[in-house]
């Protein structure tokens, strides 16, 4: 997504003449709201991309530290090859569970208070 | 004959965009289950005592429900977080499946040029794809199941495949439809009606065949057939059953006009596919399930559970979907009276089927054949993973 990708609509075959393929960002239909106000709506999809991205970054950081603690040195095909093991996908999928639960803490926070009699 | 590449093995996400979709899986994880029971608990501890204060009585439907909820802050978020998931999961594939696309092209037409599984691949250039299909994009998937980008394209099955994995990736090993519906009908048949051997078994809505090629491992001696209107999910699935070397045929047809003799198949089944179109379909499809099968044979279609099944609470949020996932037949579909549709089709009212099968992977083995053999009087609720609704009827 943080790459511009050209839009297409197409339904037919077209002949794409060699060059790469670029498809659709966007589904066909009404987009949906949520809030009174639509710019509040478009302020949480920059929002949850924001999340992920920062989320991409913590893994990409993470693998350098892992490939700085056995190698010494980083190599950025290193880090592209890069590929965890399940133990250390199963702390990840923490790390990552954690990392949301603490941006969307509020979600929790007044199920919390009810539950607690107030 | 030359070895067919996987195609459901050859797109590698870069780095950041493989822990793209792994964030999304996990995201999704949240969504589905934490911030739902968080939401939960706000409707049962604030918003439903203050509609029974205001009313002297519980909401009726779901629909009361979602005008009591709209505009809560937790139902606001939740469906924002939901919503943007769900075009966040495409997203996180395309372009893993932009690059590898002329190499799947070409495993795909290698698949349909050698067969050597044995299946087969039949596209109709000039079928006329359904309204249903053509006028939103189902899921929220840009390009739904039929649009082509390329020659012999096969994008849209990729996007499928690839995304139902980053989907459901962060459900845990419970909660994994994929395939995981077809194997729990199979071995219900087979528990339930050990004498019962389909010789031909149709798979409609087969989209790239996920829910199709477990009827090929468990009836090996079964003549498999799947139908789909979408060519890149067909390409898609051919290639994918022929490289695990299951012969299945594959062929672009619409559920409304088959075009299959009567009284052809033994089995005629379906996973997550009459909620996608209209409800006038639904029952012109019926009636060709019911022309098509052979007497004796069984017409079973996995489905979300109809309205009458569920709760109140739990029709607003299945119903979320119809509204906000281009899934615009999907509360209508619930709604319907299933064992009027099914007569009106012309199955007979003592042969029909409405059963609740457990998912085979995540439910106990003893417990699993308990339920298919009739004799299990636990009842498990109804959601995605832990028990199918299934409906339909024998000929």
């Amino acid at each position: 997504m943080a790459k511009a990708r050209k839009k297409t609509n197409g339904t037919k075959a077209k002949s794409n003449g060699g060059q790469p393929v670029r498809l659709p960002i966007h589904a066909k239909g009404k987009r949906a709201g949520f809030y009174r106000d639509p710019a509040n709506d478009q302020i949480f999809s920059f929002i949850i991309m924001l999340t992920q991205e920062l989320s991409v970054a913590m893994d990409r950081i993470e693998t350098i530290e892992r490939l700085l603690d056995k190698n010494g040195v980083v190599r950025r095909k290193d880090i592209e090859a890069y590929r965890p093991g399940d133990a250390e996908e199963t702390e990840r999928t923490a790390r990552r569970d954690a990392y949301i639960g603490r941006v969307f803490q509020i979600l929790h926070e007044e199920a919390e208070k009810l539950e607690a009699g107030h | 004959m030359g070895k067919i590449r996987n195609v459901g093995e050859l797109v590698e996400p870069s780095h950041d965009e493989g822990h793209r979709q792994r964030f999304i899986s996990i995201l999704r994880k949240k969504v589905l289950m934490d911030f739902a029971r968080d939401m939960k608990t706000v409707y049962e501890q604030k918003v439903e005592p203050r509609f029974e204060h205001v009313n002297r009585r519980k909401p009726r439907d779901g629909r009361e429900i979602r005008r009591a909820m709209r505009h809560e802050p937790i139902y606001e978020a939740w469906s924002s977080l939901r919503y943007n998931a769900q075009f966040m999961t495409w997203w996180s594939v395309q372009p893993a499946v932009e690059r590898s696309l002329p190499t799947l092209i070409e495993a795909a037409r290698d698949a349909a040029r050698q067969s050597p599984a044995g299946g087969s691949l039949e596209i109709d250039r000039n079928l006329a794809i359904p309204g249903y299909v053509t006028q939103l994009d189902v899921h929220q998937m840009p390009g739904c199941f039929h649009s082509e980008y390329a020659k012999d394209d096969v994008a849209q099955g990729a996007i499928y495949h690839y995304g139902a994995n980053v989907f459901y990736g962060g459900l845990g090993s419970n909660l994994k439809p994929k395939g995981d519906v077809a194997r729990s009908i199979a071995h219900y048949l087979k528990a339930r009606f050990p004498k019962f051997q389909p010789k031909r078994i149709l798979d409609m809505g087969c989209t790239a065949g996920s829910n199709t090629l477990p009827y090929k491992e468990l009836f090996p001696n079964a003549e498999v057939h799947g139908i789909d209107v979408g060519a890149p999910c067909l390409r898609f699935g051919h290639a994918l059953a022929e490289a695990q070397g299951l012969a299945v045929h594959f062929h672009q047809r619409s559920a409304e006009a088959p075009g299959f003799p009567d009284n052809h198949f033994d089995l005629i089944t379906s996973s997550f596919f009459f909620h996608e179109v209209s409800v006038p379909a639904t029952q012109r499809i019926l009636k060709e399930c019911y022309r098509m099968l052979k007497p004796g044979g069984a017409m079973i279609h996995m489905e979300l559970p109809p309205t009458a099944l569920t709760d109140a609470y739990q029709n607003f949020y299945y119903d979320w979907d119809a509204l906000y996932n281009n899934e615009p037949h999907y509360e209508r579909f619930r709604a319907m009276d299933f064992p009027r549709a099914l007569m009106a089709a012309g199955f007979k009212r003592d042969k029909l089927h409405l059963v609740r099968i457990p998912n085979y992977a995540s439910t106990p083995r003893e417990e699993f054949l308990a339920t298919a053999r009739g004799t299990n009087t636990k009842r498990r609720e109804h959601g995605v993973g832990r028990v199918w609704f299934t409906f339909g009827g024998w000929k």
